[in-house]
């Protein structure tokens, strides 16, 4: 299971976020596809449902898209 | 753009097609909206170390402005932007505050300017942290004559509380936090920020806001025209959709010879600062606590003297003419936090 660390900051940017999570030395801006995935860790969630929910949007294709996927919630989860 | 704090306001308009935009338009847009967020952040990580330790030294404190604005006032905090980091402490924490943020890294830029002079007269003191941000902390809103008219002991007896991060962090109840957006907009700054007059538009619609209470404070505090000047200059500067029972009140409020007088006072286009501690000193309750204040304003701590780099002829000198110069007006340019 994948859940927002409740310990980041963050703020939307447009289409995008801003995340600060503990102990970063500096805030990360992510663009629209990381967003989202932040945005379905808004509660906790599996791997397998955000991607299924991904690809259901067309958001994620590949074999880049999935390794995007787990950069992201490496970065935006606990 | 960035004066006023309106990155956010511009993105928003752009995003849902108000404000016609090219792609580079929107690219700068979002360039600018970003770069105010990290910064943003980074202040709210600065509050959260400093709301931990006063917490942990049994300080009493509440969240002001910025980021008690952002997630209160706002339907989307990334609207309202801030550039340090306000909290409020009681005057007789004024100096253990100080002490316990001190702990966390920030440092007080401007000595006291004679012992027990925060505590008794002073608006609060700036902490500034070595990379880039501060804390201003607070003993009450505003220099001058409100500064002894307010009541800061009572801002303590209400709160709401915000979540930042995973913390809970505690702010001025709603009345108490759209009086000091109206302090702020029409009284702290010769020319407000328009994000502080729209603090002011957002305070005054505020669903949960008790006209009543609002105004029996506002009564008590002597600055029924510092809220009717914050209201209808937001109001005449914005023009928001809606006129709410505040903005009607203040629409018909006449202030008298004396509350005009007193506004004057933060009116100066020049030496304002002067100008305030000057009116601060009729506004002092006894006349010992007057001669400590006006003594304090002429003739600061050898310390805080040594700060400024000037002598207290040469201060003497201004104090005595407050239209010759500006005598305590720090590197900005703008009255001291003091």
């Amino acid at each position: 299971m994948y859940e927002r660390d409740p310990e980041t900051l963050w703020r939307r940017v447009g289409a995008g976020v801003v995340l600060l999570p503990p102990g970063a030395a500096a805030p990360l801006p992510l663009g629209a596809f990381a967003a989202r995935v932040w945005q379905l860790l808004s509660s906790p969630t599996n791997a397998r449902s955000i991607r299924d929910t991904l690809m259901v949007e067309g958001s994620l294709t590949g074999e880049a898209g999935t390794r995007e996927l787990d950069r992201v919630l490496t970065l935006s989860s606990r | 753009m960035s004066r006023h704090r309106l990155s956010g306001f511009l993105l928003a308009a752009i995003e849902d097609e108000s404000l016609p935009a090219t792609e580079q338009q929107v690219a700068s847009a979002i360039g600018l909206q970003r770069a105010t967020m990290e910064r943003v952040l980074t202040l709210d990580r600065l509050m959260l170390s400093a709301v931990e330790r006063l917490t942990e030294a049994g300080l009493p404190h509440r969240l002001l402005k910025g980021c008690a604005h952002a997630h209160l006032l706002y339907p989307d905090p990334s609207l309202r932007p801030y550039v340090d980091v306000d909290i409020l402490v009681p005057s007789e924490s004024f100096a253990s505050a100080v002490a316990a943020l001190e702990t966390v890294g920030v440092t007080r830029v401007l000595p006291e300017l004679r012992a027990d002079f925060d505590r008794r007269f002073g608006k609060g003191a700036t902490l500034r942290a070595p990379h880039g941000g501060a804390v201003d902390l607070h003993r009450t809103f505003v220099a001058g004559p409100f500064a002894m008219w307010i009541d800061a002991s009572s801002l303590f007896d209400h709160f709401v509380s915000l979540t930042v991060g995973d913390m809970e962090v505690l702010a001025l109840a709603t009345e108490e936090r759209c009086l000091h957006a109206c302090f702020h907009a029409a009284v702290s700054d010769l020319e407000p920020a328009l994000i502080s007059l729209r603090d002011v538009v957002q305070a005054a619609s505020a669903p949960a806001l008790d006209l009543d209470r609002l105004l029996r404070i506002g009564g008590q505090w002597r600055a029924l025209s510092v809220i009717a000047k914050a209201v209808t200059t937001a109001w005449s500067s914005l023009e928001p959709e809606g006129e709410p029972p505040l903005a009607r009140w203040a629409r018909s409020f006449e202030p008298s010879a004396k509350e005009r007088r007193v506004l004057r006072a933060y009116e100066a286009t020049q030496h304002r600062w002067a100008h305030q501690a000057v009116a601060g000193i009729r506004a002092v309750s006894g006349v010992r606590s007057r001669i400590a204040y006006a003594t304090a304003i002429v003739a600061p701590s050898r310390r805080a003297m040594a700060w400024r780099g000037r002598s207290a002829e040469h201060r003497l000198g201004r104090v005595q003419n407050p239209l010759v110069g500006d005598p305590q007006a720090d590197e900005t340019g703008d009255p001291p936090t003091q």
